[in-house]
């Protein structure tokens, strides 16, 4: 084979399945380059493009050094329908056809203010959401995930991600859904509602994350994870299989509690065996009850230091 | 006003989105076509070139001479490939995301599916290389670039990967699974 045929041959093995440009979705969430900012994408491509525009929004922290600061969110297209007023879900607002109109809209800019204090007991909850088309079932749903990416600017911060899921037609739950963290490769349990949460480090690539659903038979995964040390931005995939997922939140926090001890890889979620939370700056209030103690599912946490 | 990439390219060190947009556009086939021929997944080939230029926004201060963006830019899609690669082991099995395998498969019945099958069995800095100048067309001194290798060593490590792969795409050859 001689090199004009073996550049055939590339062309001929991958011209057909290069992915779609994202490049306007990703400079509409270019980060400032002194902020953590948070990057949300449904990739359109798991979706009917009919059905779910492609989808993005950022969240902005300045510098978290400071306390005390203004989230700014950009966000793209959203979903079918806008949050209901008085779900407690909070801080939503958003661009929202028609039922059954078209999925694309003009994006806009929606900019929510929190304080963000030291503790995760003092944050005032900073919550962003993005919506998937209303009423879409599981085989609808091969998959969902999104993208964090935080830029960490060499500090620590704990990052929260949560799911609000469709819980029967017409009933929302208002209730964020689950992501442990578990062990690389490991799948859940069972669909649990639990939080969420770990450190998330300059250094310590580890996130692996599982999306769960109240009361929704569902398939949960971990899906993805992080492995470059050298990363300045840390990306997450948030995933469900068989499931629904109507909102999607994150924040962050910076981590102004001790160093974790025992070192972060042993403090990590398992899902079987216990969790030790470590000095994990995991707030009491961050560990619902919910999360059952069983031999496949973390225990509760015990108070993080204060 | 658009101006020269030379511009556009302080103009986005200095902040500006759309000057960032303007210098990074003409950049996106051919990234894509690098991250599809290393990843050989359409989803992970998509994520990959959008880490890429978050990537490149971050750090693009510290590009010194706006004439090496591309080669710049392209070893930064390069290595998000790689380590797209590597973690591909933790990800667990059946989750979904092996959509685009499911799609992969009705692929592979059309041409191609030989080099695909041959690229996987190539280490990554191999398939890099390959993929630079046979797919992407540059030119050995630009593949060097890319690679931040001298021209001489990026061409031996064609010249092996090329041993490598040519065994495995003669006729009459079945490419190792």
């Amino acid at each position: 084979m001689n090199d004009q045929e073996l550049r055939n041959r590339f062309h001929e093995a991958y011209d057909g399945d290069l992915p779609p440009d994202r490049l306007d979705q990703t400079l509409t969430a270019l980060p400032e380059r002194s902020r953590i900012s948070l990057l949300l994408s449904y990739p359109a491509r798991r979706w009917h493009l009919s059905r779910l525009a492609t989808q993005g929004f950022v969240v902005g922290l300045p510098a978290l050094a400071a306390l005390g600061l203004v989230l700014a969110i950009a966000t793209g297209n959203l979903g079918q329908h806008s949050s209901p007023a008085g779900t407690g879900r909070g801080g939503w607002t958003g661009y929202s056809p028609a039922p059954g109109g078209p999925l694309t809209g003009v994006p806009q800019d929606i900019t929510f203010s929190g304080a963000v204090t030291g503790h995760w007991s003092e944050a005032t909850v900073t919550q962003c959401e993005v919506q998937a088309p209303a009423g879409a079932g599981a085989a609808d749903v091969p998959v969902y995930h999104a993208f964090l990416k935080a830029p960490l600017n060499g500090a620590s911060y704990v990052l929260t991600i949560g799911l609000i899921g469709y819980h029967g037609p017409g009933t929302y739950q208002g209730v964020p859904a689950t992501i442990p963290t578990l062990p690389r490769g490991a799948a859940p349990a069972s669909p649990h509602p639990s939080p969420i949460v770990g450190p998330v480090q300059q250094g310590q690539t580890w996130v692996s994350i599982a999306a769960l659903f109240v009361g929704v038979p569902t398939q949960a995964n971990a899906l993805y994870e992080v492995d470059d040390p050298t990363a300045s931005v840390i990306t997450v995939k948030v995933g469900d299989a068989g499931g629904t997922i109507d909102g999607f939140f994150a924040r962050w926090q910076p981590n102004q509690l001790p160093p974790p001890s025992p070192p972060p890889a042993s403090a990590r979620i398992h899902v079987a065996g216990s969790w030790s939370c470590g000095a994990f700056p995991i707030a009491p209030q961050r560990v619902s009850s919910s999360l059952g103690a069983s031999a496949s599912t973390p225990r509760r946490a015990s108070p993080s230091p204060r | 006003m658009a101006g020269g990439v030379e511009e556009d390219c302080d103009r986005a060190q200095r902040g500006d989105r759309e000057a960032f947009g303007r210098i990074m556009r003409p950049l996106m086939v051919r990234s894509q076509r690098l991250a599809m021929s290393l990843l050989d997944d359409a989803g992970e080939a998509e994520d990959a070139v959008q880490d890429a230029t978050l990537k490149a926004w971050q750090m693009l201060v510290y590009l010194r001479d706006p004439g090496a963006l591309e080669s710049w830019f392209l070893k930064i899609v390069g290595n998000r490939c790689r380590e797209v690669r590597r973690t591909r082991r933790w990800t667990t099995p059946g989750v979904g995301l092996g959509e685009h395998a499911v799609a992969g498969i009705e692929d592979r019945v059309v041409a191609g599916e030989d080099l695909r099958r041959a690229l996987a069995s190539l280490s990554h800095e191999h398939r890099l290389v390959l993929s630079l100048h046979f797919y992407l067309d540059l030119a050995l001194e630009e593949v060097a670039a890319v690679l931040g290798v001298p021209v001489g060593t990026a061409k031996s490590r064609l010249h092996r990967a090329l041993q490598n792969v040519r065994p495995l795409l003669a006729p009459g050859t079945a490419a190792s699974e």
